[in-house]
C-alpha cells in the first residue's frame, strides 16, 4: 500500500511537467497581450513595448517557460501584471471562499442525494421512483446560472429572503449565521446539478447490489430490511461512488467559476475568468497548476479511499 | 492513471473554456485605460454634470455625517497615479488623491491644490504653479512642492515603467522654487500639459521618498488600503474581491467630505450591481441602458442620465478597396439609419454622432456637413464611385457582388446588437454584410498592428478631455499607433501635426477642430452616436453630480438627507 502511494505521488511528477508545458504553450498562443488592453493613445507604443520587456513577455516562449518553472520550484508564483500583487496571496485570500463554497455544496448534494437515490433504488418503479427521476432529470438539465438568477430574483430581490450576494454582510463582525444564510444559495445552486447526478449513480449502483447474492443471504438470516440495505448494501453501493467523488473535486472550480460570477462570491473561479479576460499569465498559470493539482490529488484520494473500503483490492 | 488525469485535465481546461465564453458575454473587460478604449461599454464613462441634470437639486444646507454603499464592479489595481491604467481605479483613486488641478463639469481644469492656475511664461515653456498652505495628507503632513517634484520625478526616472511618458515628453525639469511653489521648464511649449500632466495625482515623499520609482508600482502604498493621499476621503479597509470602505478626511482643503463613510461594495458584473440595488442592498450604482427602465422602476431610487463622453463608430479599412475612396465611406453612413438604431437598440439612450468629438467639448465644431440618412442618395453615390447595381438589386463592385465583414467584440451588448441591424439595413441597398464577434483580446490582435485582418470593425472611443487627433488619425500612426484604418490625408497630417506645440488657444482649438472636420468630412469612420449613460441612486443622496471624468465625481459634495 504505501510504495503504492509513493509510486503514485512519483508518478504525478511528470504528469504536472506536462500539463504545465501545454498550458503555458497553449497560452501564450492565445491571441493578445496584458498591455493590449490598455488602449490608450496617451500610451506611446514605445512605452507599450517597454512594459513587454520588462514583463519578459518578448523573450521566446521556452524561455519564458524555464524562467517560470524555476520560480515555481522556488515557491515563487510571481506577481500578477495587472494588480502588481503577489499572486500566492491573491489566491489565498480567495481560496477559503471557494473552499467553503465547495465543501457545502459536496454536503449538500452527500445528504440529499444518497438517501433519495437508495430510496429510489428499494422502490424501484414506485411511484416515488418516479418523481426522484423526473426531478433529477430538472435538476441535471437547469443551467445554473439560469437557475441562480431565477433564485436571486425570486427569493432575494423580490421576497428579501436571501441576500443577493456576497460571503457576508459588509461592515459586520463575523457571525456564523449571516455567513450561512449567504453561503445557502449559492451552495444549492452550485449542488443541484450534482444532486441530481448523484441521486441517479446511487439508484444504479444500489440497483446492482440490491439483487447480488450475499443481500439475499442477509435476508435470509433475518436480518432487518434497515440492516440489509444500509450495512450490506450501501457500503458495496458506495464503492463506485467514491470514484465519482474524488473525479468530482475538480469539476467544482469549474462550476464555481459560474456560480461565483452570479453571487459574487469572491472566490477562485472569479479570480480565473478575470484573469483570463485580462490575459494575467502569472495568475492563470497558478490557477491552472493549482486545477491540476486538483485532479491529480483527487485521483490519488480516490484510489486510497477505495482500497480502504474494498478490502479485496491490493496493490 | 496518468493518461486519465491528464485527459480529465483537458475536460476540465475545455470546460472552463466553455464556462469562461458563455458567461463572456455579461463581464465587462477589466483593465480599460481612462482615456480612449474600443471597449467602452455605454456604461463606461459618466455623463455630464448635475447642474442641469435631472436630479433633485440641493434641497437646502448640506448635511454631513451618513454613510453610503456604492455597487461597483470589479476590484481597482492600483492607486499609484504613474502606474493605474484602467478606470476602477482611477475611479477609486479620485476620491483618496488630490491633484494640482482637476476637472470641473465644464471639461476645464481648475485649481485643486494649487492655488491658482499656473502662471505660464509669454514662450510657453515656463509654468510656475503656488500650492494652498492648507491641504495636509490623510495622515497628517502637510502637501508642500516637495511632494508635487516627487511625483512628477516619477514620470522622468529613467527606471520609470509605467504607461505614462509621452505626456511629459517635453517636460525638461521641475523643481520646488519655494515652499509651495512649484516650477516646470519645458523644452518645447505643449499645450497639452496643464490637462494631461497637471491631473495626475500627488504621491507623499514622506512615505515613498525612499522607493526606487520601478518599485513604487508593487509597493503595499500602491496596492494595498496603505494608500495615503490628500484627497477628501482615506481608505480605511480594503477587502479584495468583496469591499472598500472610506472615512471622510477631516482637514479636506475643498468642499466637503459631507458623507463620514462611503463603502464600496465590489461585485461580479452589472447584473449583480442591479440586483443589489433592487435590494435596497447598495445605494448607487451605474446602470446599463438596457437596465434603466428596470432601475426607473424601483420605489426610492432615482435614474439620472447623462451624454456620455464617448462615441461608436464604424472604422473602414482604407487599405482595402472600395473603403480608400471617402466617397464609398460616404455612401455606407448615408445607408444607415443612426436614429432607428437609436430608438431600436438603445430605446432612445443615445445622440447621433458626426463627430470624432464630443459636443460638449472645445474640440467640437458644427461646421461639418453632417451626412443624411438617404439609402437611395448612397446608391446613386456608389454607382458615381464605380459600382453597379446588377438584375437582382446586388451592387456591384469590380463585376462581383460586393460583400464585407463587419467585426465586433462580444463584450459590448449594444454593439453585437445594432451591428446586425447594419448588417440588414446595408443588405436593402443590396450590399452583404457578414458579421463577426470575437472576444475582446482577440479582437484587438486582430485588429491592431501587425495583423489588420478587418474590412470594418464596429468599436468605441472614451474621449479624452484634453483632445488629440493626432495618434488616431494622423498617417505616422499606421505602424505603430492606433490608426489601425489607416486613414492617410495630406490635409489632416498638415491640421493636426504638432497641434500640442501651438501655445495660443485660440489657434490651437482651430487647428484641433479643423483636423477633426477633415476627419467627419472624408468620413474616416462612419460616427455612430453618443449613448447616453445613466446612474441610480436613492432619493435621500442630495447634491448628486455626475461628469465624464469619474464615476463618482464629486463625491465629496454628496450629502444624505435626515
Amino acid at each position: 500500500m504505501t510504495t503504492y502511494i509513493i509510486r503514485r505521488i512519483l508518478m504525478t511528477i511528470p504528469i504536472l511537467i506536462g500539463i504545465s508545458i501545454i498550458s503555458f504553450g497553449i497560452m501564450q498562443f492565445a491571441p493578445g497581450e496584458p498591455t493590449a488592453l490598455d488602449l490608450d493613445p496617451n500610451i506611446s507604443p514605445e512605452d507599450r513595448e517597454e512594459q513587454l520587456d520588462e514583463m519578459g513577455l518578448n523573450d521566446p516562449i521556452p524561455v519564458q517557460y524555464v524562467r517560470w518553472a524555476g520560480n515555481i520550484l522556488q515557491g515563487e508564483l510571481g506577481t500578477s501584471f495587472i494588480t502588481n500583487r503577489d499572486v500566492g496571496s491573491m489566491i489565498w485570500e480567495r481560496l477559503p471562499n471557494t473552499l467553503v463554497l465547495m465543501i457545502s455544496s459536496t454536503i449538500m448534494t452527500m445528504i440529499v442525494a444518497i438517501p433519495i437515490g437508495i430510496i429510489s433504488a428499494m422502490r424501484q418503479y414506485s411511484a416515488r421512483d418516479y418523481v426522484f427521476t423526473f426531478a433529477s432529470f430538472i435538476g441535471v438539465s437547469i443551467p445554473n446560472f439560469w437557475l441562480g438568477l431565477m433564485l436571486i430574483i425570486f427569493l432575494s430581490v423580490q421576497l428579501s429572503l436571501f441576500p443577493v450576494g456576497g460571503v457576508g454582510t459588509l461592515g459586520g463582525d463575523f457571525d456564523i449565521l449571516d455567513r450561512l444564510h449567504h453561503l445557502f444559495l449559492p451552495a444549492l445552486v452550485l449542488a443541484t446539478a450534482d444532486m441530481a447526478q448523484m441521486t441517479r449513480y446511487t439508484r444504479t449502483s444500489m440497483l446492482e447490489v440490491k439483487n447480488q447474492d450475499y443481500i439475499r443471504t442477509a435476508r435470509a438470516k433475518g436480518f432487518k430490511e434497515r440492516r440489509v440495505v444500509y450495512k450490506h448494501g450501501l457500503r458495496n453501493a458506495l464503492m463506485p461512488l467514491i470514484t465519482m467523488f474524488g473525479l468530482l473535486l475538480p469539476t467544482f472550480i469549474g462550476g464555481s467559476v459560474v456560480v461565483e460570477q452570479i453571487f459574487t462570491w469572491p472566490g477562485i473561479g472569479h479570480l480565473f475568468l478575470e484573469s483570463t479576460f485580462q490575459r494575467d499569465y502569472p495568475v492563470i498559470m497558478a490557477l491552472t497548476m493549482f486545477g491540476a493539482g486538483l485532479v491529480v490529488v483527487g485521483n490519488l484520494i480516490a484510489d486510497i479511499l477505495y482500497a480502504i473500503v474494498d478490502p479485496r483490492i491490493e496493490y | 492513471m496518468g493518461k486519465k488525469a491528464y485527459w480529465l485535465f483537458l475536460a476540465m481546461v475545455l470546460t472552463l473554456g466553455l464556462l469562461a465564453a458563455c458567461n463572456g458575454a455579461e463581464e465587462d473587460v477589466e483593465g480599460e485605460p481612462d482615456d480612449e478604449d474600443p471597449d467602452v461599454e455605454d456604461e463606461e464613462a459618466e455623463g455630464d454634470d448635475g447642474e442641469d441634470g435631472e436630479d433633485g437639486e440641493v434641497a437646502g444646507e448640506p448635511q454631513e455625517g451618513g454613510e453610503i454603499i456604492i455597487g461597483q464592479t470589479g476590484d481597482p489595481n492600483n492607486f499609484h497615479s504613474a502606474y493605474m491604467a484602467d478606470t476602477q481605479s482611477t475611479d477609486v483613486a479620485d476620491m483618496i488623491h488630490a491633484s494640482l488641478l482637476r476637472n470641473n463639469d465644464e471639461m476645464e481644469m481648475e485649481p485643486d491644490i494649487a492655488a491658482d492656475m499656473p502662471e505660464v511664461s509669454d514662450d510657453g515653456l515656463t509654468y510656475t504653479i503656488e500650492l494652498q498652505d492648507d491641504v495636509y495628507f490623510h495622515d497628517g503632513e502637510q502637501v508642500t512642492a516637495d511632494d508635487v517634484v516627487f511625483t512628477y520625478e516619477v514620470f522622468l526616472d529613467e527606471d520609470y515603467t509605467g504607461p505614462r511618458t509621452t505626456q511629459f515628453e517635453y517636460v525638461d525639469s521641475i523643481e520646488a522654487t519655494e515652499e509651495l511653489e512649484v516650477t516646470i521648464e519645458l523644452t518645447e511649449p505643449d499645450a497639452a500639459l496643464e490637462a494631461s500632466a497637471l491631473g495626475f495625482e500627488i504621491m507623499p515623499e514622506h512615505i515613498l521618498g525612499d522607493v526606487a520609482a520601478d518599485e513604487q508600482e508593487e509597493h503595499d502604498f500602491s496596492t494595498s488600503d496603505e494608500v495615503v493621499g490628500a484627497g477628501p476621503y482615506e481608505m480605511t479597509e480594503w477587502d479584495y474581491g468583496t469591499s472598500i470602505t472610506l472615512d471622510a478626511h477631516e482637514d479636506y482643503h475643498n468642499e466637503g467630505p459631507y458623507l463620514d463613510t462611503l463603502t464600496l461594495r465590489i461585485a461580479e458584473d452589472e447584473n449583480a450591481v442591479l440586483a443589489m440595488l433592487q435590494a435596497g442592498e447598495v445605494d448607487h450604482a451605474n446602470i446599463r441602458p438596457q437596465d434603466v427602465e428596470t432601475a426607473e422602476a424601483i420605489d426610492g431610487v432615482n435614474v439620472v442620465a447623462q451624454d456620455g463622453y464617448n462615441y461608436n463608430y464604424i472604422g473602414w479599412n482604407h487599405d482595402r478597396p472600395p473603403f480608400d475612396d471617402p466617397d464609398v465611406r460616404t455612401a455606407m453612413t448615408m445607408a444607415i439609419d443612426r436614429e432607428a438604431i437609436i430608438d431600436g437598440v438603445l430605446q432612445g439612450h443615445a445622440e447621433p454622432a458626426h463627430f470624432p468629438h464630443h459636443p460638449m467639448s472645445w474640440a467640437h465644431t458644427d461646421e461639418v456637413d453632417e451626412v443624411p440618412y438617404d439609402p437611395d442618395g448612397a446608391i446613386e453615390l456608389l454607382e458615381e464611385a464605380g459600382f453597379e447595381q446588377n438584375d437582382e438589386g446586388q451592387m456591384e463592385w469590380e463585376g462581383e457582388p460586393f460583400s464585407f465583414e463587419l467585426l465586433t467584440n462580444q463584450e459590448s451588448h449594444a454593439r453585437v446588437d445594432w451591428v446586425v441591424v447594419v448588417q440588414e439595413m446595408l443588405a436593402d441597398i443590396g450590399i452583404d454584410v457578414q458579421t463577426d464577434t470575437m472576444e475582446f483580446g482577440a479582437y484587438l490582435d486582430r485588429i491592431q498592428t501587425p495583423n489588420y485582418d478587418f474590412d470594418a470593425i464596429a468599436g468605441a472611443w472614451a474621449l479624452s478631455v484634453y483632445p488629440d487627433p493626432e495618434p488616431l488619425f494622423h498617417s505616422d500612426q499606421y505602424e505603430q499607433g492606433q490608426n489601425n484604418i489607416r486613414y492617410d490625408s495630406e490635409e489632416f497630417d498638415e491640421l493636426a501635426e504638432d497641434n500640442r506645440a501651438i501655445v495660443d488657444e485660440d489657434e490651437r482649438t482651430e487647428a484641433v477642430q479643423d483636423a477633426y472636420a477633415q476627419v467627419a468630412e472624408d468620413q474616416a469612420y462612419t460616427f455612430m452616436y453618443y449613448p447616453d449613460v445613466h446612474q441610480a441612486h436613492i432619493d435621500e443622496i442630495q447634491n448628486f453630480q455626475m461628469s465624464p471624468e469619474s464615476d463618482y465625481y464629486r463625491v465629496e459634495e454628496w450629502w444624505l438627507e435626515e
